[in-house]
């Protein structure tokens, strides 16, 4: 029991230790930040040391697997980099940090235990522990009355889809007589289950995950919550929480798929409104954050076109986009940061002139910029490629020519960005470079999505080499 | 034959390695920049030219062929190897890297920015016409059009964002199309491979879905080669970029869009290409046509060689479209020729414009006194355009006009007509600018030193040698035709 969850434990840990810190006054942010961490790198290590475990534990209602085991991996680098990344914390209140990078780990305990759900109210259980979290990281930023309504909207929605999934739980329920996904797959495949009831059921805990994912018709929270939550904050929901929504919706999706085709193309839509609607969205924004907010929801969107793939190929292309997703979005994020120096809440404007005042971030952000909207030779394109041949092997050519179609149009607002960074006049105010450490990491991040790109077989060849598609059916 | 230098491969690596020596290049040292530049430059040059002269004119075919493993899992390999187009246009493109880069020392804001962005240009071209792997030309192809971006953004002239944007936008919308292709040729062919002759030989494509997928490998590439009318792009790109940038984009890039329909098109689809010929033929002598009366309103010198070739990439399109021997061997020869002499021509055109800050030709006059090299070789340029025999362009026009009557005799002689018109407006622009009485900025023009003038006056050289001696390039090109309706 110990091994399997050591992962799980070191999370735990880690919120412990922070709790003790709060509770001395001479905790400052620093310490906070350090403590985090140090604790995020025994998470890491931890999720290595347990990355070969399987296993079904509490009464087959939590699983462990090479899934679940390379997101738990994947979500220690997530709260790493954020730790690291969404520094300095200047617009939390001073005294809060140690609250901050408490709900920080528990939001991470959340999502891993939402990797490893495989029953509906372990599921419940842990999307609630992740977005209570969220809700609080969110509303932290109390010197702005937004930061509060934001929050109080993003609780309102949260609490709406988990209503939503929990009714569709029980109509699974009744159809199966447990809240076990294995019972839904034998009930599936031995053709007993009615789909009447299924199928609505499915539909309705799918609203949960959406809303994790701020997919279509669930999204509205995103650009609020990201526009006034902190911006380290923003950070956070945009690149690590995310990783949640997708692995616990591909693991679902990817077990009801061959048994309910229906649902695989509910999926397509949705994916294909999401990516649509996020994209001529972003189109209008002035301020940066928003804008990142709606390209992450028609990320989103590409992420689920991934996941209707075919067989075998799917796992490898939702993981390895996962895995770029990541990385893209902390680089921008750690760029909105870097302006969050001269504005608070950067617009648009901000970005003029970045080239002249700091060429790192400014490459950073073309680059990843670049990626993003899916521009060969980054690992952008090739995590595309992956979903959409993904998508267009299991037959959906159609979803596949929307979604490229959504890719040139995405083009058009990335490239404004790098307009104003490159072509722009710099404001007459100058501000100082980051800080050296985020500024190699940053670096590094650049080089890491440009590498990924030319040689995606390092990647792509340890994630096929897991076998996902075996350890994710049960 | 047995060949153990990876020649191809060290083409390609030439602006590669110079693009890694730049990074390495501390800010504030322009001159090392530039001499780095030209360094590879040379080396390309001299090993394309071998690469030309080496090319075995009696075997024909592919050759140089070299490949590495890349992606197994898709079965897509590092597959480079160039028959007699191919050939050619690695020539083309080192010869206007070259004489690229030698225009480019004049270029004194963020230098080694420039260069940079202008070698991966490059690379991202040699990478296109020596691939023979469907998914990494795609990425090189992609390399090839994005630097453009920011290479007129920065470093542009009039209303150089806006230019930018809509380049780019339509560029990409483009590639958005052969990308989708893309997809749908690899799963639906037998064989699931990205290799080009696995796809033509055993990819048994229908000709239903030949007849869906070649309008996207049309149009996508179309957008490049800027046919009518998704040419819309081009003649703004060309007059906000930078004299080089110029040069590269109407010299190489836009043939590459040709090249993309030639060997991903019509190679890959050919019953596609087929049934859309007329189509095709019908678009391309409309940008003959439209070309060529547009190019005649102009008094902006560049958007009147931007719309002239227009027109010329619409004849190269034309030839691809007839699809006798006798057209393709002068569309092939068209993209040669019309890129040495719009580089040519922007080349020179950018040596009046930093000199006088305008392109007005109605601001010029006298010139050829006062300059009497650059004169020389812009008026080079502009007959090699019209057509004159014993220049570059004649051969191919000629060689496009007798192929494609055959086919489309009425487009044919639509378009023949539109070419005595451009030889009517080019002569108009040269009496103008060259001759007459000295306009408002002929005093300041100084001519051409022995540096600056290397670039035009190899380029005009190179006019006249393949104007006088066509058959150093047919020969090439030749067997390529030939071979082509099997």
């Amino acid at each position: 029991m110990m091994l399997p969850l050591l992962p799980e434990w070191a999370c735990l840990a880690a919120i412990l230790v922070l709790f003790f810190a709060t509770l001395s006054d001479k905790l400052t942010a620093s310490v906070a930040r350090n403590l985090s961490l140090v604790m995020s790198v025994v998470i890491i290590v931890a999720a290595l040391m347990a990355h070969n475990e399987q296993g079904m534990l509490f009464a087959d209602s939590y699983r462990v697997d090479a899934y679940s085991q390379i997101f738990k991996i994947l979500i220690g680098i997530g709260l790493f980099a954020n730790a690291l990344l969404g520094w300095p914390l200047r617009t939390l209140p001073k005294a809060q940090s140690g609250e901050y990078y408490l709900l920080f780990f528990s939001a991470g305990l959340g999502m891993m235990l939402l990797a490893g759900a495989f029953n509906f109210l372990v599921l419940y259980v842990a999307m609630e522990l992740l977005s209570y979290s969220l809700y609080v990281m969110v509303g932290m930023r109390r010197a702005r009355t937004e930061s509060i309504e934001s929050s109080i909207k993003y609780i309102i929605i949260g609490a709406a889809a988990s209503a939503i999934g929990l009714f569709g739980t029980s109509y699974i329920y009744g159809a199966t007589g447990s809240l076990n996904f294995d019972a839904l797959i034998n009930g599936l495949r031995s053709g007993t289950t009615s789909h009447e009831l299924l199928l609505p059921g499915l539909v309705m805990v799918l609203s949960s995950f959406l809303f994790k994912l701020a997919a279509f018709p669930f999204h509205a929270w995103a650009p609020d919550a990201y526009e006034s939550a902190s911006s380290p904050v923003a950070m956070f929901l945009a690149s690590v929480s995310k990783l949640a929504g997708i692995a616990v919706l591909f693991r679902l999706t990817f077990m009801v798929k061959p048994y309910m085709p229906s649902f695989e193309i509910v999926i397509g839509i949705l994916a294909i409104v999401t990516m649509t609607f996020g994209n001529f969205v972003a189109f209008r924004q002035t301020s940066v954050k928003r804008l990142f907010a709606y390209s992450s929801i028609a990320q989103a969107g590409y992420l689920m076109i991934g996941m209707i793939g075919f067989g075998d190929s799917s796992p490898t292309a939702v993981v390895f986009y996962s895995v770029i997703y990541l990385l893209m979005n902390l680089v921008v994020f750690s760029v909105v940061l870097e302006l969050e120096r001269a504005k608070e809440d950067p617009t648009l404007d901000s970005f003029h002139g970045l080239y002249r005042r700091n060429a790192l971030m400014a490459m950073a952000l073309l680059v990843a910029l670049f990626s993003l909207a899916g521009v060969p030779p980054l690992a952008g394109f090739f995590g595309k490629w992956l979903l959409f041949s993904s998508a267009a092997q299991g037959g959906h050519i159609w979803f596949v020519v929307l979604a490229i179609l959504n890719s040139v149009i995405s083009l058009y607002y990335y490239l404004f960005l790098v307009k104003a960074a490159y072509f722009g006049e710099p404001p007459q105010h100058v501000d100082t470079p980051a800080g050296s450490i985020s500024r190699y990491a940053i670096l590094v991040t650049t080089i890491v999505i440009a590498l990924l790109g030319i040689y995606p077989r390092v990647l792509t060849e340890y994630i096929g080499g897991l076998n996902l598609s075996r350890s994710l059916l049960p | 034959m047995p060949m153990t230098i990876p020649i191809l491969s060290l083409i390609l690596l030439c602006p590669v390695v110079g693009v890694l020596l730049l990074f390495l290049v501390p800010d504030g040292r322009d001159k090392v920049v530039r001499w780095i530049s030209l360094g590879v430059s040379v080396v390309a040059m001299i090993l394309s030219t071998w690469m030309f002269i080496a090319y075995d004119r009696a075997a024909a075919g592919f050759q140089f062929a070299e490949q590495y493993a890349w992606l197994p899992g898709l079965n897509s390999t590092y597959h480079v190897g160039v028959d007699g187009v191919g050939a050619t246009l690695v020539l083309l493109n080192a010869i206007v890297m070259l004489t690229g880069v030698l225009t480019s020392f004049s270029i004194d804001f963020r230098v080694k920015e420039y260069f940079v962005l202008f070698l991966l240009l490059v690379s991202g071209v040699f990478g296109s016409f020596i691939c023979l792997d469907f998914l990494l030309f795609f990425i090189f192809f992609e390399v090839a059009v994005l630097p453009m971006y920011l290479l007129i953004g920065i470093w542009g002239s009039t209303n150089r964002e806006y230019a930018a944007l809509k380049l780019t936008l339509m560029l990409l919308a483009g590639s958005g199309l052969v990308f989708a292709g893309l997809i749908m040729a690899y799963f639906t062919s037998n064989v699931r491979s990205f290799d080009f002759f696995v796809l033509r030989d055993s990819g048994g494509f229908s000709s239903d879905f030949q007849y869906i997928a070649y309008p996207l490998m049309f149009l996508g590439f179309g957008t490049l080669a800027a046919v009518f009318p998704l040419h819309n792009w081009s003649p703004d790109g060309h007059v906000a970029a930078p004299t080089a940038v110029s040069m590269l984009h109407a010299g190489v890039l836009m043939k590459l869009g040709a090249y993309g329909v030639l060997r991903y098109g019509i190679e890959l689809f050919p019953s596609g290409a087929h049934d859309w010929s007329t189509v095709a033929a019908v678009m391309a002598a409309g940008g003959v046509v439209y070309g060529a009366l547009v190019a005649a309103q102009q008094t902006d010198l560049k958007y009147m060689i931007g719309y002239s070739s227009v027109s010329h990439m619409g004849l190269v399109m034309f030839g691809l479209a007839a699809a006798t021997p006798m057209a393709i061997n002068g569309a092939v020869y068209q993209m040669f020729s019309h890129g040495i002499m719009t580089a040519l021509f922007f080349s020179a055109v950018g040596f009046f414009y930093e000199q006088t800050h305008s392109r007005n030709i109605f601001e010029y006059g006298g010139l050829a006194r006062k300059a009497p090299w650059i004169a020389t070789c812009f008026i080079l340029a502009g007959l090699a355009g019209v057509g004159l025999p014993g220049l570059a362009g004649f051969p191919a026009e000629f060689m496009i006009f007798l192929g494609a009557f055959e086919r489309f005799p009425v487009l044919t002689l639509i378009a023949v007509p539109s070419l005595v018109f451009g030889a009517f407006y080019m002569l108009r622009v040269l009496q103008r600018v060259f001759f007459g009485p000295e306009g408002g900025h002929t005093p300041k023009v100084h001519d051409v030193g022995a540096f600056s003038g290397s670039p035009r006056i190899m380029l005009a050289a190179l006019i006249i040698l393949f104007g006088v001696a066509p058959r150093l390039l047919s020969d090439v090109i030749a067997p390529y035709a030939r071979e082509f309706l099997k």
